[in-house]
């Protein structure tokens, strides 16, 4: 019995990993309907960005940055013969977002180095990829099918991990935990940084509900990716809709990988491994709730405990297993197929 | 895109690649020319130890560029992603069209088989980086496959010996559940019956797994007086956080995968007194004046790391360096004694015989003595040593 | 002719095949294998399913195949059947999963089950040689050659695969284009259209899981014993991914996009191997961003694909006879059955939950007229519509159809006599208006998968053509026959939506407030229309909000009222009941 309960508790704590990339994900869902399989490079790039500041380099982030900056800007360059005036408008914003940026590493790393000023430069570059994707990506053709969209989310994915590879090489990199130590509960060690990621998911959810519900922005954005005709009828530009909705599931990856780097170690490849995990719970909520999403992942790292447990070389098999029951369960709840209207 | 700007685009990107297309090597060389051809994972699964590997033929490359031999020096590189389909379509290429006199591939095992095949059919030598026993071994069957490092075998055999001489009798390991893992516990299952050790529990972990608490746990409660890991970074550094955190206090022996600088910064403090199996590049600063491999390591390492950044030089990027030189060095024979090398066929199998009867060859992994039994040519007791970690490094262990 | 096309695109393959250098022969092997997997993958997309974790089946295929030849002594040959089997049967669970599971759902099931697959794979060491794989797979021998990787036979090699992809696509297109496929079509656009016409489509989605799944098992079956060796790296996610980038770069509108998609993708791959070969040292890897860069930007310019944008400048497929009508749209009701209602409700309730839609509703469609069914938004008519056309069920009371009860599943409907159109128009796109109204025809039909895909349907799908034809006829768009559907305005639309139930030769045509959103002379068209089908024998229930057309063209008017029947008999006394003036059309109203 002893080990049951350790193996949940353990699982509970485990679940935390993907609590936040979960959140994203189905805030990126419902705000803009592409399921993004590129979702889990933000957290990546949270995690690898933050190594890099702790260990008092340049993080090549800003370099993707400032490229992918210019490449958003490149369409509006002709205009700079053509019409300065409006050249200067496109450009101004991104300029400011540019010396933001470089503003903060430069703090960071010469004036007041450490654990908070990090974090806080790492969540503003990352969170600045995620619009800067979302131009170069998806806006080209908001129309396409669904299919298409997840392909192109492939695609991104490709790049992203392609170039952090190049960037930041194989190797993986320790991040200092920003609370050292932890608790020990029925035998088990649960460590205050796991307790800080939950902590910090369900603040989110609250965050995430109110702003959705109870703010015209919120609102707005889920206006814009229910009907994108209707929602320009109102005044609301779905590429801004847009952009900001990817900004917002960019910072909140790019802060579950800053504290999910302290546990798992920092490398290129955690993109992966968590977003599938954050995936299989996130649809535990069909991919449209926060708390279900929340319950997902901890329903994912119980499992995973447990089956690691009982057999750890099939444990991934009989989790991903096991997911398409509960799926069952939950799709059954969404109503039978009705006839038409 | 307007269209006559995409048809631009096209055509330039047309002439682009057919400007890039490898031209014929049948230009008319002063020099005989020898070719190397060069499959590693630079990308993919196993990017963390090709890479390395990568680096070290790369700086070969660079160095023999402007050697002064009475033959040049070719390497074509390809990355097969860690993909046993793209490894056997890349030595393909290498055999069929790049016309390599020999090929070093690949990272892992199960590339290093696919190729087997193909190898074989064309008769061209090649040298493997993989580190099952399986891909060279038995030698009737791989005639044309060797290895310039220690296999797994050798690595577990020497374990097996250090549990021995500590006198543990149950041993509990945990396994990666790549091919890296599955060769060497088959190594182990096929070793252990001759032990007085007894396997209390075997657990499989993923070099990329978020949580490693609950085979953890189960080692711990199978009460085992060592436990063996066997898996790369960040995984061997995460399982043995777990182990301590579980309450597990005894010994723990690694393997080579967390003989790296990494292995160390991940475990800061939690990795002191671990027993790590390494191959002698990391200790070379320890090795004894009289060790036969201390010069060559010397130099690999001051080159290495000049070029890469202090402390670099590893396992992986030695384990790039010997086919390499080797390679080179036949090569050199069989111009100086005046052999015709310009016949592709002839040149492979030339390559092929001098390998294989190559004596005490100094190299960077070991010093290699090849025979038409043994593609490996290794002694256990001189490729794998033994180490501790102390005060954040790895310090050899005395036999 | 559109058959240069592909015969040029044979060529080009055939004379690569034979002339290039070795090398890039296996290069072709490798994309003819990828491409046999695609169309599968294609066919599966068209019945609106997707699968994320295809190549698993691609696995299970190559493992089978593998084991079984080298283990147990199969010849390789039936090794192909073997894998194919079994990538089969591994796929039917799913095919039931994927029945119930909606949205998001499906395609992360289909992930999901990809990847348990795979991890099985990687850790049933005993059985499957783990991580490592296992070697040593006998190869497939044509006429005393040994076609695999230790043979040298390239070239042989390569032209047995692309004979198999030759005949994959032939007639995966040919089961595009035929009875079965246009179920197929149908299920990805408007599965309730689907069923309202006789196709189930529980059996079509389940077909297709199983024939895409066999398709990739085949395929993955002549990669093993290809390349004399497998390991589970070549069949994760990654390689899921791939063969989705192959289709959705193709095209996913014909089974040749699965050829076009895998070879751009080998042409890919093998530019950026050349260009960057040499720089990888120097800069790192840079393939996959490569190759990343290029699909975003790719799918970016043409979402649907290189066949979406060759397919526009090809010739349009030439029909192959020339259709001769009869012009009987009706089906003429006996004398002595002349006064026995065609379809009658007795006393129907319908409640949903705690709400009452339908309040003791009775009524009768005498044959050879037109019956009205009108009133207010939220009497019920949509409720009622829906258990005449046998969609729903009603919570008690009962449906006769000719005097018999109307049973059984939605899509055993149309067979007891009912055909209907639809309030938003359902008409399946990608197809020609003729093929639209051919699908009316579904259920008079029997031609089986098999037959559809090797060609034995001929004198039915000829018989279906000219049935649809006259069914056009009837509705007078003869001259649109052979244009898309989506190019017509919204007044033919729904013309060809009444040819499309005309079409299944019904007892009784349902026509669901089939002038919404026409303009005036449109109306009248339509108007004209439903003249001349009673006048033809044919029966009809109009649900219409627009009661110019519906005193025009009724004989009888039924007007429902809170779920209840308010006025039922002769249209014009209907028509000036003060309750019917009062509760729905009001005073003012000529």
């Amino acid at each position: 019995m002893d080990t049951y309960l350790f193996l949940g508790i353990d699982g509970l704590t485990s679940g935390a990993i993907y609590a936040l990339l979960a959140l994203s994900l189905v805030l990126v869902q419902t705000a803009t309907r592409v399921v993004n399989i590129a979702q889990g490079e933000y957290l990546m790039l949270g995690a690898m960005t933050l190594a890099s500041l702790l260990d008092g380099d340049v993080p090549p982030t800003l370099g993707l940055v400032l490229a992918g900056g210019l490449l958003c800007l490149a369409p509006d360059i002709a205009a700079l013969w053509t019409s300065p005036r409006r050249f200067v408008r496109a450009a101004l914003p991104y300029c400011l977002l540019a010396a933001l940026a470089l503003t903060l590493v430069y703090i960071t790393l010469h004036v007041l180095p450490g654990t908070v000023m990090s974090m806080a430069t790492t969540l503003v570059l990352v969170t600045l990829t995620g619009p800067i994707i979302y131009r170069l990506s998806v806006r080209p053709k908001l129309d396409a099918d669904a299919v298409v969209l997840v392909i192109v989310s492939v695609g991104v994915q490709m790049v992203v991990h392609g170039l952090a590879l190049i960037l930041w090489g194989a190797e993986p990199r320790p991040v200092a935990a920003a609370v050292q130590g932890g608790v020990v509960g029925a035998g088990v060690f649960v460590s205050w940084q796991a307790v800080a990621i939950l902590v910090v998911a369900g603040l989110a959810t609250l965050g995430l509900y109110a702003f959705f519900e109870l703010t015209l922005a919120g609102k707005a954005l889920r206006a814009a990716s229910v009907s994108r005709r209707g929602a320009q009828l109102c005044g609301i530009a779905p590429e801004r809709a847009g952009a900001i909705s990817f900004a917002l599931g960019a910072g909140l990856s790019a802060l579950g990988g800053m504290l999910v780097a302290p546990l798992v170690t920092a490398n290129v490849d955690i993109g992966f491994v968590v977003g599938l995990k954050a995936f299989v719970g996130a649809t535990f909520g069909g991919l449209v709730t926060y708390p279900l999403a929340l319950a997902g992942v901890a329903l994912v790292g119980v499992l995973d405990s447990f089956s690691a447990y009982a057999a750890s070389g099939y444990r991934d098999a009989i989790v991903f297993m096991l997911v398409i029951p509960i799926m069952l369960w939950r799709s059954g709840r969404a109503g039978q197929w009705e006839g038409d209207r | 895109m307007s269209s006559r700007s995409g048809r631009f685009l096209m055509s330039a990107l047309l002439a682009a690649t057919f400007l890039a297309l490898p031209r014929p090597l049948y230009a008319q060389q002063s020099k005989p020319e020898l070719r190397i051809g060069a499959v590693l994972a630079a990308s993919g699964g196993a990017a963390s130890i090709g890479t390395p590997e990568r680096n070290a033929v790369a700086l070969l490359q660079e160095r023999y560029a402007d050697a002064d031999l009475p033959f040049t020096v070719k390497i074509v590189l390809y990355d097969d992603a860690s993909d046993p389909t793209k490894s056997t379509s890349a030595v393909r290429r290498l055999v069929q069209e790049d016309k390599v006199h020999i090929v070093i591939c690949c990272t892992t095992t199960p590339s290093s088989a696919a190729v087997l095949e193909t190898l074989t059919a064309s008769g061209t030598p090649a040298i493997t980086l993989a580190a099952a026993a399986s891909v060279v071994e038995p030698a009737s069957s791989h005639h044309e496959v060797f290895k310039t490092s220690a296999t797994d075998r050798l690595m577990v055999a020497r374990m097996l010996e250090e549990v021995g001489t500590l006198g543990a009798k149950r041993i509990a390991v945990l396994f990666a559940d790549d091919s890296y893992g599955d060769s060497g516990l088959a190594a182990l299952q096929s070793l252990l019956p001759s032990q007085p050790a007894q396997l209390v529990a075997t657990e499989r972990v993923a070099r990329n797994d978020t949580n490693f608490t609950p085979q953890a746990l189960r080692v711990r409660q199978a009460n085992p007086d060592i436990v063996y890991i066997h898996t790369y970074t960040p995984a061997c550094d995460l399982a043995q956080e777990a182990l301590r955190r579980v309450g597990y206090t005894g010994p723990i022996i690694q393997s080579q995968g967390a003989a790296s600088a990494a292995f160390l910064s991940l475990g800061g403090r939690g990795v002191e007194g671990t027993i790590v199996t390494v191959a002698p590049v990391l200790l070379h600063d320890q090795l004894p004046a009289s060790d036969p491999m201390k010069a060559k390591l010397d130099e690999f390492v001051r080159l290495y790391d000049a070029k890469f950044g202090a402390g670099k030089a590893d396992t992986y990027s030695a384990m790039g360096w010997d086919p390499v030189n080797l390679a080179v060095k036949i090569f050199g024979d069989m111009v100086q004694t005046g052999k015709d090398v310009s016949d592709l066929e002839a040149t492979r199998r030339g390559l092929r015989d001098g390998i294989e009867a190559t004596k005490n060859y100094v190299g960077v992994s070991g010093v290699f003595n090849f025979s038409p039994t043994d593609h490996v040519g290794l002694l256990p007791k001189g490729a794998v040593l033994l180490s501790t970690v102390k005060d954040g490094r790895f310090v050899l262990l005395p036999n | 002719m559109r058959q240069f096309f592909f015969c040029a695109l044979a060529a080009v393959i055939a004379a690569v095949i034979g002339l290039a250098p070795a090398y890039y022969v296996s290069l072709t092997i490798l994309a003819g294998i990828d491409a046999l997997a695609a169309t599968g993958l294609i066919v599966l997309i068209q019945a609106g399913q997707v699968s994320l974790g295809h190549a698993a089946y691609v696995g299970l295929g190559a493992y089978a195949s593998a084991i079984l030849t080298r283990d147990v002594g199969l010849t390789p040959w039936l090794g192909l059947l073997a894998g194919a089997a079994v990538a089969a049967l591994a796929a039917l669970p799913l095919g039931f999963v994927a029945l119930k599971l909606r949205g998001t759902y499906l395609p992360l099931a289909t992930l999901a089950w990809g990847m348990a697959v795979y991890v099985t794979l990687v850790a049933a060491t005993p059985i499957t040689g783990g991580p490592s794989g296992f070697d040593h797979v006998p190869p497939l021998r044509v006429a005393g050659v040994d076609l695999g990787v230790a043979g040298g036979a390239e070239r042989g090699c390569a032209a047995l695969v692309w004979l198999l992809v030759l005949l994959a696509t032939v007639s995966l297109a040919r089961l595009l284009r035929s009875r079965q496929g246009r179920a197929l079509r149908a299920i990805r656009h408007h599965e309730a259209l689907a069923v309202a016409f006789g196709i189930n489509p529980a059996r079509v989605k389940i077909v297709a899981f199983v024939l895409s799944a066999a398709l990739a098992g085949f395929a993955g079956a002549l990669y093993a014993h290809q390349a004399q060796f497998v390991s589970p790296a070549p069949f994760g996610l990654g390689a899921s991914f791939t063969l989705l980038i192959v289709v959705m770069l193709g095209g996913i509108g014909h089974p040749v996009g699965a050829v076009l998609g895998a070879i751009t993708v080998a042409l890919t791959n093998l530019t950026l191997q050349t260009v960057f070969s040499g720089l990888i040292s120097r800069i790192g890897p840079v393939e996959p961003v490569a190759f990343g860069l290029l699909l975003v930007v790719l799918l970016l310019k043409w979402p649907g694909g290189i066949w979406s944008a060759l397919e526009p400048h090809l010739p349009p497929r030439a029909r192959r006879q020339s259709i001769r009508p009869s012009v009987l749209c009706g089906r003429p009701a006996t004398d002595a059955r002349k006064a026995e209602p065609i379809l009658e409700l007795r006393h129907v309730e319908k409640r949903f939950g705690g709400l009452q839609a339908l309040c003791d509703v009775s009524l009768r469609v005498l044959p050879q007229a037109i019956l009205g069914l009108i009133g207010p938004n939220g009497a019920g008519k949509s409720t009622a519509f829906n258990i005449m056309s046998g969609l729903s069920r009603p919570t008690s009371g009962e449906v006769l159809m000719d005097g018999r009860c109307l049973k059984g599943r939605p899509w055993q409907v149309i067979g007891q006599g009912l055909a209907r159109t639809f309030q938003h128009v359902k008409l399946v796109e990608g197809m020609s208006v003729l093929e639209n109204v051919a699908l009316g025809a579904f259920w008079r039909g029997n031609a089986g998968w098999i037959a559809c895909l090797i060609g034995l349907d001929r004198a039915e799908e000829a018989a279906t053509l000219q049935a649809a034809a006259a069914a056009l006829a009837c509705v007078g768009l003869t001259a649109q026959a052979d244009l898309p559907c989506s190019s017509l305005p919204l007044g033919r639309q729904r013309l060809v939506e009444i040819a499309r139930a005309i079409a299944a030769a019904p007892a009784l045509l349902l026509l669901d407030e089939p002038a919404a959103g026409l303009r005036a002379g449109e109306k009248a068209a339509l108007a004209a229309l439903l003249q001349r089908l009673r006048s033809e024998g044919m029966t009809i229930v109009l649900v219409e909000h627009d009661i110019d057309l519906v005193m025009r063209s009724v004989d009888r008017l039924v007007v429902l009222n809170t779920g209840r029947v308010l006025a039922d008999g002769p249209a014009l006394k209907v028509r000036n009941d003060p309750r019917v003036i009062d509760a729905y059309i009001g005073a003012g109203v000529a």
